[in-house]
């Protein structure tokens, strides 16, 4: 399975368990979820910080081969 | 799902690490060109993901809130979190000059007075209270406090003297 595939699966999974929860009035099963989503979303932006980081490192490098340092 | 993500991102690493150590610039200067599109491209899509994410933890914010205000409402018998904060805040004040503990039981006991319920009832509300955040313990740590290593005295059950000692000093803040 792709990871978009994947992500998509995972994302529909995680709304329909919050709204089951709400439906049965799980108050302390919600925060619980609320708390991994929380955590979910900081793996997500630490990912996008390591790929700007990529991107940051081989622009300057191929900017700087350019101009034959 | 994570373990693609981390998967695909170390492969990304090496290969630039390994591109970056070539001496023959020009030849792998498309193939990198290449590759920093791909990895564009993947943080576009993270970023999609990160916002839809933003989505769904707004939306359990309100499904907690919702719940949280239901269970007020049953609890005190028809009384909004609201309500039942500015009724802490005009018996208290904005500033309650109480210790943790102590400023809690008698938050409590007014709640249950106040509305006539249990004590139960009243200690449930008290924590949907702080949760909400309108009331809450506040500790002030000097500037001098932040490098001092915090003095934990092993307490017995039956301890005898009369008050333990606390670094910081503290008081409720009610702030409906």
């Amino acid at each position: 399975m792709s990871l978009v595939t994947k992500f998509a699966d995972w994302f529909h999974k995680k709304d329909d368990r919050i709204m089951e929860l709400h439906i049965n009035k799980e108050r302390e099963a919600l925060k619980d979820e609320y708390n991994s989503l929380m955590k979910e979303r900081k793996k997500m932006r630490d990912f996008i910080n390591r790929l700007d980081a990529l991107i940051d490192i081989e622009e300057k490098f191929l900017l700087n081969k350019e101009k034959g340092e | 799902m994570w373990t693609d993500l981390e998967e695909k991102l170390v492969e990304w690493e090496s290969r630039f690490l390994k591109v970056n150590s070539y001496e023959d610039f020009d030849l792998d200067k498309e193939y990198l060109l290449r590759e920093i599109e791909s990895v564009k491209e993947e943080k576009k899509l993270m970023e999609y993901r990160l916002r839809k994410l933003d989505e769904i933890i707004a939306k359990t914010k309100v499904l907690i809130d919702d719940l949280s205000e239901d269970l007020c409402n049953k609890l005190s018998k028809g009384r909004s979190i609201a309500t039942v904060a500015e009724a802490v805040k005009r018996e208290f004040g904005n500033d309650f000059e109480a210790d943790l503990n102590e400023g809690r039981k008698e938050i409590v006991k007014f709640l249950e007075k106040h509305y006539s319920i249990d004590k139960k009832s009243a200690r449930q509300i008290f924590d949907l209270l702080e949760e909400a955040g309108v009331v809450y313990y506040e500790l002030s740590v000097p500037a001098k406090g932040k490098h001092e290593k915090i003095d934990f005295v092993p307490l017995e059950a039956d301890f005898d003297f009369a008050e333990p000692v606390y670094a910081f000093p503290g008081h409720w803040v009610i702030n409906a």
